[in-house]
């Protein structure tokens, strides 16, 4: 066995099954820690710059990358013509400098904000670190091995498919540079730590707001802030209102 | 296991962190034994499974894999074709194995003489081919050298099939598929003007390839059965029709003299552009969400 067997061959169904099996004993066993533990009231302006580009850039790109392995002769016939071709791969690749640009955000907020430094775990290292690699090769390939939507579908989609049936054919990818490699490495990498990491906040999208009767918040009492200058024209005061649409009278 | 670790019997307990994590870790350990096992006992199930090709019969196998890897160039029986594609039947140089063996291995390009005609084009390295395949390859084209061939007549060409440029320009885009619906040339390639930005670079350019190959006649026997590593698997299922090949034949005649696009600056700075509006355009929304909880009370009041 080589090394690209063992790469592309073995090391995919061992951290799929990893992700599996931990991901599902942590919700069970654990399940207040799956979260991402958000750090916005320590820190919410660059948490801002960096988190939203990120977090979208990467969402969108996500979608993408899994529309092509779901609908690859979808993605064949609209780069057929050149400029969807290129509609699809610069927003793509705009996309991708956006969530560069945000984890680089991301990554300076952590080290130069003394509160968010205090609750950095090692493992957030890890997973900052493993998901700037993902998006640099991802970059890098945009524009060093360009329209990898197109050859995408042809080289990498196979591969992908024999994975997903049990036949794994690690050969289709050993001829590609190893940039590409990387990337995809980079993404078993990522599924190997994910129960292990804040990572497992992806699974907790909550869907249940979108049906959900929506809620009003209203504090009870007057929050004790210096400046803040309780309302003196008389009248009832209005509720404050958090985090919801306020009708002032 | 200490006392400390363990919530109180009875008291509801907030979960906490710390002792969170140290349940995390106990439970993780016993986990990664089986999985470790598995990971070993597929490893050695890899190991274990038999090579694909079982060398039965050497001639038979090496005349197969000459077919499949070689004869679209070299044609069946190695009888090439003049000037073109040099014969390796009857050809002393290919009578010699160590010599063969380092063709296929490394490729060879420049001119040649074979049997009084003058060849100068390329064969790459045909990496498919490894130990006992091409041992196998290397005996069966040893053979056909070592026999005296009767000077053979040139095959009688068909009718030879006239390309189309434009049409072969569609499909090198991929605006017209290919008829088994492999995939488009500029999915990996670009060739001359093919649009504005280029093709993809993820193969190499071909706007030259024609001379590389030997002219329109190599291409279309290179075309027939790619033997590079990266297309073979791609057009094994898919092959493309004469009609396909003559038609991106001619349009890839045609490439040297078009003039080649500015591609990669012109994504760079495109993708840069949409970079700009993306964070400008985050000055103007989500504005709530940039405010501290401090901020965002005093803003409601």
């Amino acid at each position: 066995m080589t090394s690209n067997d063992f790469l592309f061959g073995v090391i995919p169904y061992a951290v799929a099954l990893l992700a599996l099996i931990v991901t599902v004993l942590r919700w069970k066993m654990h399940q207040f820690t799956v979260s991402s533990l958000s750090s916005q009231l320590l820190e919410s302006r660059k948490l801002y710059w960096g988190s939203v580009p990120f977090h979208w850039g990467l969402s969108i790109i996500l979608t993408f990358h899994i529309l092509a392995l779901v609908v690859p002769r979808g993605f064949e016939i609209w780069n057929g013509s050149p400029l969807r071709l290129y509609l699809l791969e610069i927003t793509g690749l705009a996309l991708g400098f956006w969530a560069l640009f945000g984890i680089s955000a991301l990554i300076y907020r952590r080290y130069s904000e003394p509160r968010i430094r205090k609750v950095t775990s090692k493992m957030d290292i890890v997973v900052l670190a493993v998901v700037a690699v993902q998006i640099i090769t991802g970059v890098w390939i945009a524009l060093g091995y360009r329209w990898g939507s197109y050859w995408g579908t042809a080289v990498f989609v196979p591969y992908m498919w024999s994975l997903f049936r049990f036949q794994p054919n690690p050969d289709l990818v050993e001829a590609l540079p190893w940039v590409l490699k990387t990337h995809a490495l980079a993404f078993f990498v990522f599924l190997g730590i994910f129960p292990f990491t804040r990572l497992v906040h992806i699974i907790t999208l909550p869907l249940q707001y979108i049906g959900r009767p929506w809620q009003k918040v209203v504090a009870n009492r007057t929050p004790s802030i210096p400046d803040f200058e309780p309302n003196t024209t008389g009248g009832d005061r209005p509720p404050v209102v958090v985090g919801a649409q306020h009708k002032s009278n | 296991m200490s006392p400390q670790t363990e919530p109180d019997a009875g008291r509801p307990r907030p979960k906490h962190e710390k002792t969170d994590r140290r349940g995390r870790r106990r439970a993780v350990i016993p986990i990664l034994v089986p999985i470790l096992l598995l990971l070993g006992s597929a490893a050695l199930s890899l190991l274990a499974s038999p090579t694909p090709v079982e060398a039965q019969d050497n001639n038979a196998q090496g005349a197969q894999l000459f077919n499949a890897n070689c004869a679209s160039c070299h044609q069946a029986g190695g009888i090439g074709i003049p000037g073109t594609f040099p014969p390796l039947a009857g050809n002393e140089r290919a009578a010699d194995p160590a010599y063969v063996a380092d063709v296929i291995q490394n490729g060879l390009t420049g001119p040649l003489t074979v049997d009084g005609v003058d060849y100068d084009s390329a064969m790459p390295a045909i990496g498919a081919l490894s130990g006992a395949d091409l041992d196998a390859v290397v005996n069966y084209v040893v053979g056909i050298a070592s026999v005296e061939q009767p000077s053979a007549p040139a095959t009688p060409v068909d009718e030879p099939i006239v390309g189309d440029l434009a049409r072969g320009r569609d499909l090198f885009r991929g605006s017209e598929r290919l008829g088994n619906s492999g995939p488009a040339c500029a999915a990996c390639h670009t060739a001359g003007s093919v649009s504005n930005l280029g093709g993809s670079s993820l193969g190499p350019d071909l706007t030259n390839v024609l001379d590389t190959l030997g002219g329109e006649a190599g291409f279309i026997g290179w075309m027939a059965n790619p033997p590079s590593p990266t297309m073979a698997p791609l057009f094994e299922d898919k092959p493309l029709s004469d009609q396909e090949i003559a038609d991106l034949a001619s349009y890839l005649n045609d490439t040297p003299n078009q003039d080649q696009p500015s591609g990669p600056d012109r994504l760079l700075l495109a993708a840069l552009g949409g970079l700009v509006i993306l964070i400008g355009g985050m000055a103007f929304f989500w504005r709530g969400m940039r405010q501290t909880y401090v901020e965002l009370l005093r803003s409601k009041r």
